[in-house]
């Protein structure tokens, strides 16, 4: 150890020195308190001995100055006094001494002393090692989280929440947030939104819900109802997460059309749905346990339906919104929630409201969750930008031309549903893709014509009248249940012209007597009252809409089978 | 000269073992440290300075003290404390009695490193 001695008294410098020497020291030696300061920068000594009163800066002011220099280094400055009353030793510590040694000096216990400085600052240089260590893995940790979180926020993207109908708020505790919020138009319209809220936060809680994303969004785009979604989510939850972690969540499947939602709630708080122009406020328990608790055959994919009016507002959130903490530790709660609502305020200020409420009464205080809002509105749809461009093309080359045929017997007609399948296939073509909402609606009408009216024979005629409507479907029922033959043929072919322009073929044949099908004459007509939003004779077929969308429709032999052609660069889309 | 009457022998002897050879050069130091002091002591009692009288007082003791020299040490701290307190009366027989005990003191040492 390096030991300075900084004493004015020649005789007294000579003696500590030696017995320092002795004790195996090397020493520094210092004649007033600022030749201590100048060989404490030069000589950067281990432990300091100070007498306190010397000429030009006294003890007390250069420990002050050397303490400030070293800041977080520990050098332990001992000062050297023949004073002994109380009050100036302990002067000499308030100054910024780690201890006092008194004259005349002994020895021993000098010797004890200086060892006890070496111990502490050799401990405190382990600490300091440590602390820096401590600090780089730190860094290092966060920085590798801000790359995973650029990989995870493009796998668990916000998909469609910037519609014009979606308000919203994340507030993430950590770099990740444990609450995920996804959104996404339907092939066939309408939307598909989850707030789900992961046990714990940051990245434990995070990463759940890449799959829950991954399943969500692709599920979606392939035209997949919530249902099925909501049981893929489920099962893979399950497998993937340790026992007592999951996902509480409120899912809903919005629609546009028929100005209605079904949800699914698990484990979440009460959602509001707020109608009437602001004056009804209902609100919505959750009635499952969440997403990966129950195993596949327990989960219950049963959706409550809401009816929703233009402006009708729904509002859900994560249980860090009620679960939000003030200075003294009490929660926000159900009640300062409903206030805001109980408050007359236009609806149109709620969402801003509620945000500002939890934030003025969570104050200052640290936040213990992640907290997140939604507001979803009900529009009509042409109130919405066009769906968002789905995903750019993958590394793989696409397929141009191809034909396929698919053919479902009895068995897989009562219990599958082939739509996404055959969606999939349709959109490995990017042309195809870009007009995935268009192709659902043709595909889903044909095939279900096929099915109702070709397979099980039922009259479309029957749905006409609201009885009829409902006769039709409970006749669908008892005839699926008691259905022994019959089959649908389903076959695609594409083929492209140097990747600019393309034909998709898609023909479906099903097992029926077929129908009395339009003549060219009244193809041509159908094309006059779509221009006319004129009457529509052939009711539950679906045609008009199907015709309008494709370049040719065709019903060939008894009206058993249908020939749709798409053309692209379609006149519509382009 | 008895030695016990102006030092702690005991300590005194210790001392000779801690410095080895480098006896004589603190005996020396020592001295010519303190040789000006009692006359500057005078002179700050003349000068009615008890602040120059404090800081000499108590340099005066520590190092006195530092030699085992108590007795010196004992009188340069009643000193110190007068001074301390603003309190020049009685400071000068106590300067004569530091005079005559720093000469004793130093002729002992001369003699223990002749």
């Amino acid at each position: 150890m390096k030991i300075l001695i900084a004493d004015d008294n020649a005789s007294d410098r000579l003696l500590l020195s030696k017995i320092i020497s002795k004790q195996g020291h090397d020493v520094v030696e210092a004649e007033d308190g600022k030749h201590a300061i100048d060989c404490y920068l030069e000589d950067a000594p281990d432990i300091i001995l100070m007498d306190v009163i010397m000429p030009v800066l006294d003890g007390k002011a250069a420990a002050k100055e050397i303490k400030r220099i070293a800041g977080e280094d520990l050098i332990p400055i001992i000062f050297l006094t023949s004073l002994i009353d109380a009050q100036s030793l302990a002067d000499c510590l308030e100054s910024g001494g780690d201890d006092f040694l008194t004259k005349p000096y002994n020895h021993i216990i000098l010797k004890a002393k200086i060892d006890a400085f070496v111990r502490m600052k050799n401990m405190h240089g382990i600490l300091q090692k440590q602390r820096d260590t401590i600090a780089a893995n730190n860094q290092h940790m966060l920085q590798e989280q801000h790359v995973a979180k650029a990989v995870f926020d493009n796998v668990a993207h916000s998909g469609c929440l910037d519609a014009a109908n979606i308000k919203y708020m994340l507030s993430p505790l950590a770099v990740f947030n444990g609450d995920v919020l996804l959104a996404a138009r339907k092939p066939s319209g309408g939307m598909h939104v989850l707030l789900g809220d992961f046990t714990g936060h940051g990245l434990p809680a995070a990463i759940g819900a890449m799959p829950v994303a991954e399943i969500f969004y692709g599920m979606t785009a392939k035209g997949f109802g919530l249902r099925n979604i909501l049981r893929e989510i489920n099962t893979k939850l399950k497998n993937i997460l340790p026992v007592g972690f999951f996902c509480c969540a409120a899912v809903v499947d919005l629609s546009f059309t028929k100005r209605n939602i079904s949800m699914w709630m698990g484990g979440v708080p009460d959602c509001y749905l707020l109608s009437e122009n602001g004056t009804q406020l209902k609100s919505i328990r959750s009635q499952h346990l969440p997403l990966g608790v129950l195993s596949t055959a327990q989960f219950d994919d049963e959706m409550t339906e809401h009816s929703m009016d233009f402006e009708d507002r729904l509002f859900m959130w994560s249980d860090g919104v009620v679960e939000a903490r003030d200075g003294h530790g009490n929660m926000f709660g159900g009640e300062r929630l409903r206030a805001v609502f109980e408050n007359d305020l236009a609806p149109d200020l709620l969402f801003e409201a509620v945000k500002a409420s939890v934030s003025a009464f969570v104050g200052e205080s640290e936040k213990d969750d992640d907290t997140t809002i939604i507001e979803l509105k009900m529009v009509g749809e042409e109130a919405l930008e066009k769906s968002e461009s789905v995903s750019a093309q993958g590394a793989v080359m696409a397929p141009s031309d191809w034909k396929i045929e698919y053919e479902l017997g009895v068995d897989s007609l009562k219990h599958f549903n082939p739509l996404p399948l055959v969606m999939h296939i349709m959109m490995e073509v990017p042309a195809l893709r870009a007009m995935g909402g268009q192709l659902f609606t043709v595909v889903s009408e044909l095939f279900s014509n096929a099915f109702e009216h070709g397979v099980l024979k039922l009259d479309s005629a029957l749905k006409s009248t609201s009885a009829g409507f409902t006769e039709f479907y409970t006749l669908r029922e008892q005839r699926l249940a008691e259905l022994t033959s019959g089959f649908i043929n389903i076959s695609m072919s594409h083929v492209s012209e140097h990747g600019r322009t393309g034909v998709f073929k898609l023909s479906i044949e099903d097992s029926g007597d077929g129908f009395e099908y339009p003549t060219e004459a009244y193809q041509h007509q159908l094309q006059i009252n779509k221009k006319t939003q004129g009457s529509n004779k052939f009711s539950g077929r679906g045609l008009p809409l199907v015709y309008s969308l494709c370049h040719s429709l065709e019903y060939i032999g008894c009206g058993n089978k249908v020939v749709a052609e798409i053309h692209w660069p379609h006149k519509n889309t382009a | 000269m008895d030695k016990t009457s102006h030092f702690d022998t005991e300590a005194l002897a210790m001392l000779e073992e801690i410095m080895e050879d480098e006896f004589p050069e603190l005996i020396q130091v020592f001295i010519a440290d303190s040789d000006p002091r009692v006359p500057a002591m005078q002179s700050g009692l003349d000068e009615r300075s008890s602040s120059i009288l404090r800081d000499i007082a108590h340099s005066f003791k520590g190092a006195s003290s530092n030699l085992s020299a108590l007795p010196l040490a004992d009188l340069c701290f009643q000193v110190e404390e007068k001074a301390r307190d603003n309190n020049l009366d009685g400071i000068q027989p106590l300067i004569t009695a530091i005079d005559a005990e720093y000469q004793s003191v130093k002729s002992i040492l001369m003699s223990l490193i002749k």
